[in-house]
């Protein structure tokens, strides 16, 4: 071994020593590179748990960019599924006619009850000096993807800042209240469904008119919290936003109460997540509430309010 | 376009795969099938492409492209920011550090190391996100998502190793 390195050619042990300096430093980077990333991820983690806006515009702008991709791979999912749901039997299509059957009664007899009703409820008005019902401006969106995986509970949906879509508005469909409005892009939005761990909505019971906020579990029940311990909630009773804070509509149903414990009262939607296609999505602004003014008038506005003895 | 060039292009094409890939596996995971519950337990599409590129091709496979896989499937999915893109890049340096142990060897201990590393990842990410939200997460939903990725991922190594086999010999 000693001899045949006395027998190299001079010289033959520096590109060695260069070449596992190269291969040190080439290691040495790829520590700082992991390093780097790990810091970056971190400091991400924590900017993130702020709610910066810089991570909001980007959630935003990802979203933008990728909602129309995500949107044409999805469809033939949903043509397929459609297709199969085609193929009912028979027995289910005539179970389903005469259950429709039904509701077209019970709808026809509401609706005899109608025009009385609502001449007592514009007297009642009167009476109570309330002003005219305020009704939101609603617009239609396609359902995007459900992104969130087992710990979010969202949507991306097809409308975004061009739509007039702002931060708060409630997304509903046929079957009641779905979420809100989290995240805005030019084209594309997230709603936090009423689902998630981090969904707060001021609710009613709407026979007793109790009210009660409705926090999300991330799993298929919701808990009603703030209840008074000495009121009885029943099973089965329809749970509606109480449009407390004037954010989200009074009146959509939300859910009914499922269970009953010592500790929670847990309710279950009323949205079948399984067949979210199209959403509707409510604008709707109390007047009189700062927030609705466009921003350099609420400036204005704010400041005169700060100025008012 | 001359010929050198024209290599050049099919060269670096072909050398993408891996990333290529790997970004359609994130992709993938989120769209909306129109399945019970599906969302929640929707395989993690990501591990699959990224650990089986970690055991056979890592050159191709860069971290700094993990990571940035990562970021956006943070962003995509409305997740913490920077998690799943620590969660891939964790996942991804230790198999390429101890690919020795797999490469070559037996699908059946590919697919035991890849089950082990899949309870792992998916333990860790359950502690963050109950750590993140304040409270001890229901691991159900993690459970069944752990179940189907670990069921699936002899599909997506044929998938993967198809690309292989077909686009990439001799890059």
């Amino acid at each position: 071994m000693a001899r045949r390195r006395r027998g190299q050619p001079k010289g033959r042990g520096r590109p060695l020593r260069r070449g596992s300096l190269l291969a040190a430093l080439r290691l040495w980077a790829r520590r700082f590179a992991i390093l780097a990333m790990v810091l970056i991820a971190g400091s991400l983690i924590a900017i993130d748990r702020i709610e910066s806006p810089v991570t909001r515009e980007l959630r935003s702008g990802v979203a933008d960019l990728f909602a129309p991709l995500i949107e044409a791979v999805s469809a033939p999912f949903h043509a397929a599924a459609e297709w199969f749901e085609a193929f009912e039997s028979n027995a289910t299509v005539r179970e389903r006619n005469a259950e429709l059957q039904r509701e077209i009664e019970r709808l026809r007899l509401a609706l005899q009850e109608m025009p009385p009703l609502q001449k007592e409820n514009q007297r009642l008005r009167a009476l109570a000096n309330a002003g005219r019902r305020i009704e939101g401006r609603h617009l239609t969106a396609t359902v995007v993807s459900d992104t969130g995986g087992p710990y979010v509970r969202s949507l991306l949906v097809r409308a975004g800042s061009v739509d007039g879509i702002r931060r708060g508005m409630a997304v509903i469909n046929a079957d009641g209240f779905i979420g809100r409005i989290v995240e805005i892009g030019r084209n594309a939005s997230r709603v936090l469904l009423v689902t998630d761990l981090n969904s707060r909505i001021p609710v009613r019971l709407e026979a007793s008119g109790l009210r009660a906020l409705l926090t999300g579990t991330n799993g298929r029940r919701m808990r009603l919290t703030y209840v008074p311990p000495n009121v009885s909630v029943s099973v089965g009773a329809l749970i509606v936003t109480s449009g407390h804070g004037g954010v989200l509509p009074p009146g959509i149903p939300v859910g009914r109460v499922d269970s009953v414990g010592r500790d929670s009262i847990l309710v279950r939607p009323l949205v079948n997540w399984n067949r979210l296609t199209f959403v509707r999505i409510i604008d709707y602004r109390t007047p009189g509430l700062v927030e609705d003014l466009p921003d350099d008038i609420r400036r204005r506005e704010v400041g005169r309010r700060a100025e008012t003895p | 376009m001359s010929e050198p060039i024209q290599r050049a292009v099919d060269r670096a094409v072909r050398r993408s795969f891996p990333m290529a890939t790997a970004a359609v596996a994130s992709l993938a995971g989120m769209i909306a099938v129109p399945a019970p519950d599906y969302n929640q337990i929707a395989p993690a599409f990501t591990l699959i492409a990224v650990y089986c590129w970690s055991v056979w091709r890592p050159d191709l496979l860069p971290l700094p492209g993990v990571f940035l896989i990562g970021l956006f499937e943070d962003l995509l999915r409305g997740l913490p920011l920077g998690l799943t893109a620590l969660l891939l890049l964790a996942a991804a340096g230790f198999v390429q550090s101890q690919r020795s142990f797999v490469f070559g060897r037996s699908f059946t201990l590919f697919w035991l190391v890849f089950g082990l590393l899949t309870i792992v990842w998916m333990a860790i990410e359950w502690m963050a996100m109950s750590i993140l939200l304040g409270q001890l997460l229901n691991p159900d939903a993690a459970v069944f998502r752990y179940l189907l990725t670990f069921g699936l991922l002899p599909v997506g190594a044929a998938m993967l190793l198809f690309v292989q086999r077909s686009g990439m010999q001799n890059v």
